[in-house]
């Protein structure tokens, strides 16, 4: 048994892998980029700015938003590839010919003008590459070949590309020596700022902001961007989004939220309380009456009462539970008729003021009807488990001897026909570890609930990817777990099997 | 048997002496969690009431002597609602100073003080740090719990006048502001008990609001490390702050522009001493000021110098807010004010109708079940109050001018007389809205009023579209036209953002009036981030969208043509008109007001020429509201439901379960 589960476990670690790899590359290739700007909430756009680009840069740092996903290969980018992109924004900002009358020198024939897509990618690839293209972009703006458009484009690209990462910057503390690196890469970072070519700037003044300023300081800095064998090889795996992603969930850190800037594990911390007590209620309940229920129906079976019982779940069965939802609210909670319990939430506000009792009266009550939306639809599943269950035991031998021997009937159903019967439905519950903490959306929605659900709901319209992963991750594990419970539990109630 | 039976009897015994213990203890602690809450209160009041003794001490201000507005010392002046009297009046409108007297007398007169305010919020606010951070709900709170330098009077929103700038002036050529600030407001001393440890000790201490702050809010917008995202935009001409003194502060802007005035007069300044200071009170290292502004420890609690102080957050459930006592201006009446989270619509409508909060807003469609076609409901037995409001926003559907179908202004023109504006108005949005002209809001002085609305008209249409060269050449019902020498029919479609019923409707009845024009039209709902992607890469024939407005005449975000060629620039319709760029750009330098609204109106006008987009209409919201809320205005501009004015005789309140 103990090799047995060892053995689950070391196979758990694979797996939790790939489905991590999975759960990151679907992600990371689905359409739509997290960023600042949102559709607002009545619906209204927001404007997107274009001197936000800054802090955009710094967002995608900070997100590792700006490395490729997997695999990466930055230094051996060739300075045409750069040139490449610079040229085509370049292209983009010039005047488009006029069809009649006069054309500027600079002019480019309508259907040349890239289109705006290749702008944006090329606009954000150049900012991507990051530091590793430093020594390109100065060699571009240097080359006198070049038009003075695409040089300028490059030394305006240095200045943030050149920009170096700051240390533990969210860490509470910093030690002394990250301050002083800080401190000393702050200072670079302002004076390679207010190197930038201004559109006045005359050919001259640009040629001596170049040589003067750019070039001696990447002489000076060149031991940055040269990369040796091994350099190269570990930044080829490990300076990727996934690389680092991983590094820090082995280390239990799922990050922060794109969103709101928090640590995501806490954010899940504060709505687990709602989604587990939700579930666990609605599952224990569901299991309380519908076990019974099986039963009894196994017993009678076939008896007008079976078939009015078995009618009646699979009409609940049947009802959508957001329907149903919606009608309790409208019935019992406006006084139309009844007024009896609270519209949702999930106790009440300003609880500092109630004691305890107070309070878990509060959370039964607000509780109520979420709990009923959610438990009746399972009651038709799980019952028909039960009563499958012990229809297939009733007829065995074991209970005709029990109740040859005189065993009372009662005794006989509850101790050998349900004991026995209940295996299936027992292992259904390894099952429902994921479901406890993965919350009901509909559910959480309607009753305004913030559960689990909701969360990863919401996650996925805002692209919050850390906050996904790390839902998913842990929903994966739990699975996992539950596969695994479910499967020694068959051990341990069956004695007939074993896995030794 | 007997064993397991005298077992069973123990058992049960056991359980049943257990459970009777379990209940008597339950009983006890309650009845004691009950004294010690009650206690609790009561030391709480103490501490509060020293407090308040303390920081008046502080002060300087005499506690026993009362001294009435207009006394000797006006700083005392008492504040209550009804009894206040700006102690700076008499500097408003004197040698230079652009703030005026108040026109709108937001507080009664003789308000009923106390109760809560409760009302509902559709998401938790991704923090409170305003600059940072721009969404609607956020924005409405810094309204409350945050003071401007100067406000727009809601009367008259073309006259600013003084918060807490009791002066400002202005050099004649607009570059130079200089700000004096009220003597004697105090940022807000926190309340929330996570803050009340020993270790945060340092922030209770009173400070006063100076023009340091000022210069560190300012600054935090220009710092290229800080999200400021789309507000720097505004900023973007402004060259630095230079403080004088203690008080007064100069702004300094590099060129004449209109809106750096609104820009500087409408900031809310954040605390410097907070927002430069690690949680425990150590300072933060000036080269990581800024990356740590973007998520300051101190976004979660929100400290201003509002008329309301931040109490507490619970993510997912609500925001509390209680009175700042300490405020510098005429308080508010209302005691306490409560944000729940609610993201359902229906939600927001059932707590309306069972009592739980006091004032939401109603969709169309459940303006019709409710109101219009409710036979018995709480709305139309007047138990719940409510009135039509307009929004500050219009919607409309854009065409891509780069798209060759859309190239001629006579096409664009017949596609907005195609559009059965008035008709879906009145019967999808049960008449909750005016069409729309052009990019202003209807009633603002710059909407032209002699332009007039295309009518619905498909013969109209037809014929502009026949000019325009697209005819069904080959009979298969869709008007062609040859284009570079290649024959394209007239087929398109539409992104719609969301998928609002009412909105699918109306493009509905759009596609059908279209079909019988010999137009093909589809549209396909989307949602933002990949409808946002389609629109930067241009990829993309026509698109349903919505301005929010503001009161500020600045078109050039949206309409200049340079924000055409911009890459994710704002004017997605590819607007390009030579005169259209000459009013934008002289607005900006502009500040005689009638010669403003001249230039306006004639961009109105080009625009209704042009029709970019087709205008559709600007919306309205029927606010809902109980009948104890009383003295309920809602502004016209925003924050449109600035709770200030409101009033709540806490005793026709419902009480708590």
């Amino acid at each position: 048994m103990t090799t047995y589960i060892i053995k689950r476990i070391f196979l758990m670690i694979p797996t939790l892998l790939m489905i991590a790899l999975i759960i990151f590359m679907v992600l990371n290739l689905a359409p739509g980029r997290p960023g600042k700007t949102q559709a607002s909430a009545d619906g209204m756009q927001n404007s997107e700015s274009t001197e936000a680009r800054e802090s955009y840069r710094i967002f995608k740092e900070q997100f590792n938003f700006d490395k490729p996903i997997l695999f990466n290969s930055r230094f051996a980018l060739t300075q045409e590839e750069v040139k490449q992109r610079l040229v085509l924004r370049e292209e983009f900002l010039r005047p488009v010919c006029p069809e009649t009358g006069e054309r500027p020198a600079n002019c480019l024939v309508a259907d040349e003008k890239p289109s705006s897509a290749d702008v944006i990618r090329a606009v954000e690839k150049v900012e991507d590459w990051g530091s590793y293209i430093v020594p390109h972009l100065v060699a571009i703006a240097a080359d006198k070949s070049n038009s003075m458009q695409v040089r300028k484009l490059a030394v305006s690209n240095l200045t943030g590309n050149a920009q170096r990462r700051l240390k533990s910057v969210y860490g509470q503390k910093p030690t002394d020596e990250e301050r002083a690196f800080n401190n000393e890469a702050q200072a670079e970072n302002e004076l390679l700022r207010s190197w930038r070519p201004t559109q006045e700037m005359t050919e001259q003044e640009f040629d001596e902001l170049v040589s003067q300023k750019w070039q001696p300081w990447l002489q000076e800095n060149i031991s940055r961007y040269t990369y040796s064998g091994s350099d190269k090889v570990s930044i080829f795996f490990t300076d990727t989004r996934f690389a680092r992603y991983m590094w820090n969930v082995i280390r239990l850190d799922f990050g922060v939220s794109h969103v709101d800037k928090k640590p995501v594990i806490e954010t899940i911390g504060g709505k687990l309380k709602y989604s587990i007590t939700l579930s666990l209620l609605s599952i224990l309940l569901a299991y309380f009456i519908s076990v019974p229920l099986g039963v009894w129906s196994a017993y009678r079976q076939g008896s007008r009462a079976d078939q009015i019982v078995t009618l009646l779940l699979f009409m609940l069965y049947s009802l959508p539970s957001f329907f149903v939802a919606v009608v309790v609210l409208e019935l019992f909670t406006v006084g139309e008729p009844f007024k009896i319990f609270p519209t949702g939430g999930f106790g009440d506000a300003g609880s500092a003021t109630m004691t305890t009792l107070e309070q878990f009266q509060s959370i039964v009550w607000h509780l109520t009807l979420p709990i009923l939306c959610m438990t009746y639809r399972g009651l038709a599943s799980l019952s028909r488990y039960a009563r499958t269950g012990v229809l297939d035991v009733i007829r065995a031998d074991y209970i005709r001897t029990a109740r040859a021997k005189g065993l009372g009937e009662g005794m006989v159903i509850v101790k050998h026909a349900v004991r026995n019967g209940m295996i299936p439905i027992l292992t259904l519950l390894g099952s429902l570890l994921p479901v406890l903490i993965g919350g009901s959306v509909i559910i959480e929605v309607i009753f305004n609930i913030p559960g689990m659900g909701l969360y990863l709901f919401e996650s996925i319209l805002a692209r919050d990817y850390n906050a996904i992963m790390a839902v998913l991750l842990i929903s994966s594990l739990l699975t996992l777990v539950g596969l695994l419970v479910s499967d020694l539990s068959y051990a341990v109630v069956d004695p007939r099997i074993s896995f030794d | 048997m007997p064993r397991t039976f005298q077992a069973t009897i123990a058992l049960i015994v056991t359980l049943a002496a257990i459970g009777l213990l379990t209940i008597v203890n339950v009983w006890q602690t309650d009845q004691t969690e009950e004294k010690l809450i009650l206690l609790t209160q009561e030391v709480e009041k103490l501490n509060a009431s020293q407090r308040d003794i303390q920081s008046q001490l502080k002060r300087g201000i005499a506690v026993s002597g009362h001294v009435n507005a207009g006394g000797q010392n006006p700083a005392a002046g008492s504040n209550l609602a009804g009894q206040w009297v700006d102690p700076y009046a008499t500097e408003l409108g004197k040698g230079g100073n652009i703030l005026k007297a108040p026109k709108d007398n937001l507080i009664a007169d003789d308000p009923v003080e106390g109760g809560t305010l409760r009302e509902a919020i559709s998401s938790d606010p991704k923090g409170f740090n305003w600059l940072t951070e721009s969404s609607v709900d956020v924005a409405n709170l810094q309204a409350i719990v945050h003071s401007q330098f100067a406000r727009r009077d809601f009367e008259d929103p073309d006259s600013y006048v003084p918060e807490l700038a009791y002066k400002i002036e202005v050099t004649p050529d607009y570059k130079e502001y200089t700000f004096h600030l009220r003597k004697g407001v105090y940022w807000q001393v926190p309340a929330h008990p996570e803050l009340s440890s020993e270790k945060m000790a340092w922030l209770r201490e009173p400070r006063e609001l100076t023009a340091e702050d000022a210069k560190f809010t300012f600054d935090m917008i220009k710092n290229s490390q800080v999200e400021a995202g789309s507000l720097r935009n505004y900023f973007e001409d402004m060259d630095r702050v230079e403080v004088i003194d203690k008080y007064t502060f100069k702004v300094i802007w590099k060129k004449k522009t209109y809106q750096s005035m609104s820009a500087t007069l409408l900031l809310y300044p954040l605390p410097k001493w907070l927002f430069t200071k690690n949680e425990d009170g150590s300072d933060i290292p000036a080269a990581t000021l800024g990356l740590k502004f973007n998520n300051h420890w101190a976004a979660t609690y929100p400290i201003g110098t509002g008329p309301y102080k931040f109490d507490k957050f619970e993510k997912g459930v609500g925001i509390w807010l209680e009175r700042n006592e300490d405020y510098w201006g005429e308080k508010p009446p209302i005691e306490k004010i409560e944000l729940l989270i609610v993201k359902d619509n229906e939600q927001r409508l059932l707590k309306v109708k069972a009592d739980e909060i006091d004032f939401t807003t109603l969709s169309a469609s459940q303006y019709n079940t409710e109101i219009l076609k409710g036979k018995d409901t709480p709305f139309t037995r007047d138990e719940i109050n409510h009135r039509i409001i307009d929004r500050f926003a219009y919607y409309y559907i854009g065409w891509n001018a780069d798209n060759p179908l859309f190239e001629d202004k006579m096409v664009r023109r017949a596609l907005t007389y195609a559009f059965n504006r008035q008709q879906i108005v009145d019967n999808v949005f049960f008449e909750l809205g005016t069409v729309q002209t052009g990019p202003f809001y209807y009633k603002h002085p710059a909407n032209d009023p002699s332009v007039k609305a295309y009518p619905f008209d498909l013969a109209a249409a037809g014929k502009m579209l026949d000019e325009a060269g697209w005819k069904d050449s080959d009979g298969d019902g869709t008007r062609d036209k040859v284009i570079n020498g290649e024959k394209k029919d007239f087929k398109f479609q539409i992104l719609a953002y969301g998928n609002s019923p009412e909105w699918a409707s109306a493009l509905s009845i759009y596609k059908e009036d279209l079909r019988k024009l010999g137009v093909a039209m589809d549209f396909s709902p989307l949602d933002w981030p990949t409808m946002q992607k389609k629109m930067d890469e241009k990829k993309f024939d026509a698109y349903t969208g919505g301005w929010g407005l503001s009161w500020e005449v600045d078109p050039y975000q949206i309409w200049h043509s340079s924000q055409a060629d911009e890459p994710k620039g704002s004017n997605k319709a590819a607007f390009r008109n030579k005169r259209a760029d000459e009013i934008i750009e002289k607005l900006r330098v502009t500040f005689d007001p009638d010669e403003r609204i001249k230039l306006a109106q004639e961009f109105h006008r080009i625009l209704h020429e042009e029709q970019p987009y087709t205008f559709f209409f600007s919306p309205q919201t029927v606010a809902v509201w109980q009948p104890r809320l009383e003295n309920f205005q809602v502004q016209s501009i925003r924050p449109q439901f600035y709770p200030l004015p409101w009033y709540i005789d806490p005793d026709k309140q419902p009480k708590k379960k």
